[in-house]
Formats: C-alpha cells, structure tokens, sequence
C-alpha cells in the first residue's frame, strides 16, 4: 500500500511547495488503435478524490494495449453483475466490461470489482482490494493491474512510481533556479518533493526494492552521488570522490551502484562500480574517451553504457566480470544513454542526428532498431518495470516535459508540470 | 572559492539556521543533521526538521542584482567566460587573450584559487554532457597552465547541460551556453 506522505513546507515562503503545484497533468497526445477494447463501469459508492473508474481508464488506455470506451458513450451504467444487460453492450464493441462496488471500512475501503465476458455474459473474475485512507489511488492503480494480468497474462506496472528531477520556472527578479527531486505515482499524481536544492540534481535511479533513490547532487557546487532513503529521508554520499561522480545504476542485487568517476587525475569518466554499503570501488573501464551512463542487465551479469571511445558517443555492452567489450549501436553519429528492457532482450537509448535526439529501441538479437519518438530533444528514457511503456524527457513549448510512449511506439502521452521537467525514473515494482 | 560563498552567503541572509551553521561544507549532507550544504529534504515520513534551505530567497552571495548580461539566470557572475564550438572543447584564438588575462591574475598572488565551470547546451545526454563540460574546462585548465598558473591553483567542475546561462532551444541560446565560466 502506498505510505502516508507528508509535504514540508519551506520556510521563508521561498518555495511553499503543495503536491498540486508539483504534480503533472497528463494529456494524451496520440491514440491508440488494436488496443482490446474494454469498459469501466463508473463504480458504486463514493470516496475522496478522482473516481476509481477513471484512473482505472486512464491507466488501462496510457498502457496502448487497450481501447477504452469513453463513460458518455457507455449504455449503461451497472454497479453490480446482476444489472448488466449483456445484450446493449455486445453493441458497443468492448469485448470486456469492469463493474465495481466500493465500501467504507474502519480504516479507508474495499474496492471489489468483477470482470466481464461481454461476449459470454459471464464474469472472468472476481477481486477485491483493500485501500488505507490516502491510498485509495494506489488501490485504484492495484485494479488497473489486476486487469492488465486478468486479460493480458501479463504483469501490469499501474501501481508504481516515477522519480524525476523539476526546476521550477522562474518568476522573480533576479532570476534564481531551484531544483527539485521530485517522487510521484506513475500517472503524475501525489507528486511530493523529496529534495529542493539551489544547485543541479541529476539522474535518480530506484533501489531494487524501491525505498531508496540514487542520485547526482551538486550541492556545494560539486557533484556528488548521493543515496536517500526515501521512508527515513535520511541521505549519505555514497561517492564524493574529486571530479566527476555520476549517473548511478543500481545492480539488479541492490549492493552495487555502477557509475561514472573520474579516474585519479583524469578528465574523462570510466565506469566503475561502487560497494552501496561500503563505497568501495572497483574500476571496470579504462581507456581514454568519456564512459557513462552504464545500466545493469536484468540478470545482473552485463552492463551497458554510453563511450566516445570510437569518436562519437555509441553504446557498448560488457560483461561485468570482465572480458572483451562489444559496441551495439551502429546507426547513426549519436547514440547514447541506453537501458535494458526487464527482459533484456532490447535496450533504449538516445540516438542523435541532424533531425536532432529521438528515443530508439534497439533489439540485441538482431540489433534492429525502431525509432519510436518524434524528438528533436528527447532524452533519458526509463522502462515501465512491465517493459510496456517508454518515459523520457523532452521539450514541449519551450518547456520540460516528461512524456511517455508505448513500446509498440503507438501511445502517447504526455505529463507536463509547472516548470522544466527532466531526467525521470520509473520506480521497480512494488513490493507484493 | 566555493567557501568564500558560501560563509558570505550566511551572513548577508542571517537565516535563523541549526546550530551547525560554521560547519564545513563537505561530508554532512543536509536532511540528516540540518547542516550547512544548501539542499533540503522533505517528505516521506522525514520529520525534515531542522533542514533549512540556507540559498534562501537571498540568492548565494556577492554579486547577485549587478546585471550581467551574460547569464539570465544571475548566477554569481562569472569573471570571465570562454566559449565553444558545437560538441568541441577546443579553445578557439579569439579566447587566447581572455586566457592571458586571467592567467595574469592568477599568477599575481598563490593565494587567487579560481574554479572554471565548465558547461554545454542542452542537445544530447545530459550525463555525457558532464563529460564534455569537464573536458571543456581541463582545455581551458591547461592553458592556464600553459601560461603559467600552477595547477594547484585551478579547480574545475562540469555542470554539463544543467546550468544554462540562456534559456531557449535556438542557437542563439546554445552558442551563449557552450562555455566555460572563470569563478574567483
């Protein structure tokens, strides 16, 4: 269940930040077609906040495997099995209808909800969830999943979380920026503040188990890679060596962080892994050319990451017990920041030409590559824990934004907040 | 220095702060102990208490509010600035005598630390951009050197794409972001 967040006001007024000033507000900037075509019944009963029917629809069609049927084109709307008309939905053309019964209990409420054969007129199943008061979009977000699985056979990635980096937009005189780390539910809601700082903060990454976030800060004007524990909020720096410490990745075991340091008296980053509860190193590159970047496989036995070794910047993949290092991307002068998919059969990265910066994803059986966003300035895409959608940033009317793609390339969206919204990560799952 | 700043900084704000105010700035984070470092944490069950943002509304330090027009965002401005091709770190002519200049200054007195900044536009990944700002300011570094500056006396730090001196996605805004910036 989600935890009971707390914001904390700043003082001074500098920044009295609310969680709607953070949060994000999606639009749906591209449709879907072939999706399976699903209704969600408005639920019975009532609580705070946005209905469940709706973020249940809004998670179900931003996945771009379903067709969700608007509520004003519904011929109905049944709160239980028993008052379902099978015959006036067979002409609506969803396949499937979710009917939903919420209830008050001593501490929040009890979502159940049935699955609908339109076709059969029978239910497919039954489920019941059971939310905390100030939980209930995360119970929404359970209902989502449970669905995703039910009709997809596939784990769904509703109930999960984003990490991102906002900088406000500017509104005084002299102009000064803040940046602020930013956590929220995957669908941009309950965003809460987790770390505002005058200085830059980069590339948060989760834990596997999704309570602590890694990140670059470069408070006191030099960066270092920092590990928040995000139920204690307590923060230590885990490498604060001189130069450069950067873009943290955590092992799939959660006891190494791989990263980008600057080797002793060097100018260019080498990928090294650094001990999460030691901060022992040890250096896995070392040739002359910036290395970055890095990402674990899902089996924790390779990495990629990012070198201009060649020249330009291209993704390499190595083994991380050692052995020869192999390039992966081929097309195109640019190529960097890529990530393995959960089931580390392809990576996303960042391919740049002179159209500008676009999101590809490059399948490491055949090394094909689709090309799945429009740019020009798109950049550090994280995987849905599903490997279903494809979050990045890029640049909307002169803004940051956070926009997301399905990994079929046909569903978009995008989540635009109140300032410059960069560099996102999308949570692991949560814990069952 | 950064901790000429950031002592200013304290005491042009006179912030109401936890009693670690003189602490030094390197290996206590903020959010922990509420000391000195300028970040703040909240949320997620942290108390927070005692974290205070130190920057404040006041802005870090000396030089804020003159105007340069170098940098719209009015960062502490820079001393000087050096500028760069795309995806280059190489010092075009044109800078030498910016470089002269600055080495001139640095070689008057071993007490003058200077820390350049390095930084680019925003095209590309901002982390490889770390690496490229770095690069960036290890070529202006060097030149120092060259000139005459001991390497004792020149700290440098990237800020890849995080730090734009000019907003905007044209190249107007790039060409004014590509830079290395002379920071005393």
């Amino acid at each position: 269940m989600a935890k009971v967040i707390k914001t904390l006001g700043m003082l001074f007024g500098l920044m009295v930040v609310t969680a709607s000033q953070a949060a994000l507000q999606i639009e749906i900037t591209q449709g879907i077609s072939g999706g399976s075509p699903i209704a969600i019944a408005p639920f019975l009963g009532s609580a705070p906040g946005d209905p469940v029917d709706q973020i249940v629809s809004a998670d179900l069609a931003r996945s771009g495997r379903f067709n969700v049927l608007p509520t004003d084109k519904m011929p109905a709307r049944p709160k239980s099995m028993g008052e379902v008309d099978y015959g006036v939905w067979r002409q609506t053309g969803s396949d499937n209808l979710v009917v939903g019964q919420i209830t008050s209990t001593a501490g929040g409420y009890n979502i159940q909800f049935q699955i609908l054969d339109i076709y059969s007129g029978k239910s497919i199943g039954g489920y019941q969830v059971q939310a905390k008061a100030g939980s209930l979009r995360s119970a929404a977000h359970q209902v989502s999943d449970l669905i995703y699985e039910k009709l997809l056979g596939k784990r769904g990635a509703f109930d999960t979380r984003i990490a991102y980096v906002s900088v406000p937009a500017v509104t005084t005189y002299p102009a000064r920026r803040q940046y602020q780390l930013i956590v929220a539910d995957a669908d941009g809601a309950s965003a809460q503040i987790v770390l505002t700082s005058p200085e830059p903060i980069m590339s948060p990454a989760w834990s596997p188990d999704g309570t602590r976030l890694a990140y670059v800060s470069f408070e006191g004007k030099r960066p270092r890679i920092v590990i928040q524990d995000l139920v204690s909020g307590t923060r230590r720096p885990i490498s604060n060596q001189a130069g450069i410490n950067g873009a943290p990745a955590w092992s799939p075991d959660g006891r190494y962080i791989a990263a980008a340091l600057t080797a002793t008296g060097g100018t260019d980053t080498d990928i090294y892994l650094i001990d999460a509860q030691s901060g022992q190193t040890r250096r896995l590159t070392n040739t002359p050319g910036i290395d970055t970047e890095p990402d674990y496989s899902p089996d924790g036995s390779k990495l990629v990451f990012t070198s201009d070794r060649g020249g330009s910047p291209q993704v390499y993949q190595m083994e991380v017990a050692g052995g020869s290092i192999e390039r992966l991307s081929y097309e195109g002068g640019y190529n960097a920041r890529p990530r393995y998919s959960a089931d580390g059969k392809s990576i996303i990265l960042v391919q740049g030409s002179k159209r500008g910066y676009v999101i590809a994803a490059l399948e490491l059986g055949n090394r094909g590559t689709q090309i799945l966003t429009e740019g020009s300035l798109d950049e550090s895409p994280s995987f849905a824990p599903n490997g279903d959608i494809i979050m990045y940033a890029s640049r909307f009317r002169g803004r940051g934004v956070l926009s997301t793609v399905s990994f079929d390339g046909k569903v978009k969206q995008r989540l635009a907040g109140e300032g410059d919204v960069r560099s996102a990560a999308w949570s692991p799952y949560r814990k069952r | 220095m950064t901790r000429n700043f950031k002592i200013a900084a304290l005491v042009l704000m006179g912030l109401l702060l936890s009693a670690c105010a003189s602490e030094p700035l390197v290996e206590e984070l903020p959010g922990n102990s509420g000391s000195a470092g300028g970040a703040t944490t909240s949320g997620y069950g942290a108390g927070g208490a005692g974290a205070v943002d130190q920057w404040g509304a006041g802005g870090a330090g000396a030089g804020s509010g003159t105007g340069s027009d170098s940098n719209y965002y009015n960062d502490t401005p820079a001393k000087a600035v050096v500028y760069f091709e795309y995806d280059s770190a190489a010092v075009s002519p044109q800078y030498m005598d910016v470089i002269r200049k600055q080495a001139n200054i640095l070689s008057r007195s071993t007490q003058t630390r200077v820390i350049l900044e390095g930084n680019t536009d925003e095209s590309g990944s901002p982390e490889y951009n770390i690496g490229l700002g770095q690069r960036r300011a290890d070529s202006v570094k060097n030149l120092l050197i060259a000139n005459g500056v001991p390497a004792s006396q020149i700290d440098t730090v990237s800020y890849g794409e995080e730090k734009p001196a000019m907003p905007g996605s044209e190249e107007a805004a790039y060409r004014k972001n590509r830079r290395v910036e002379f920071h005393y």
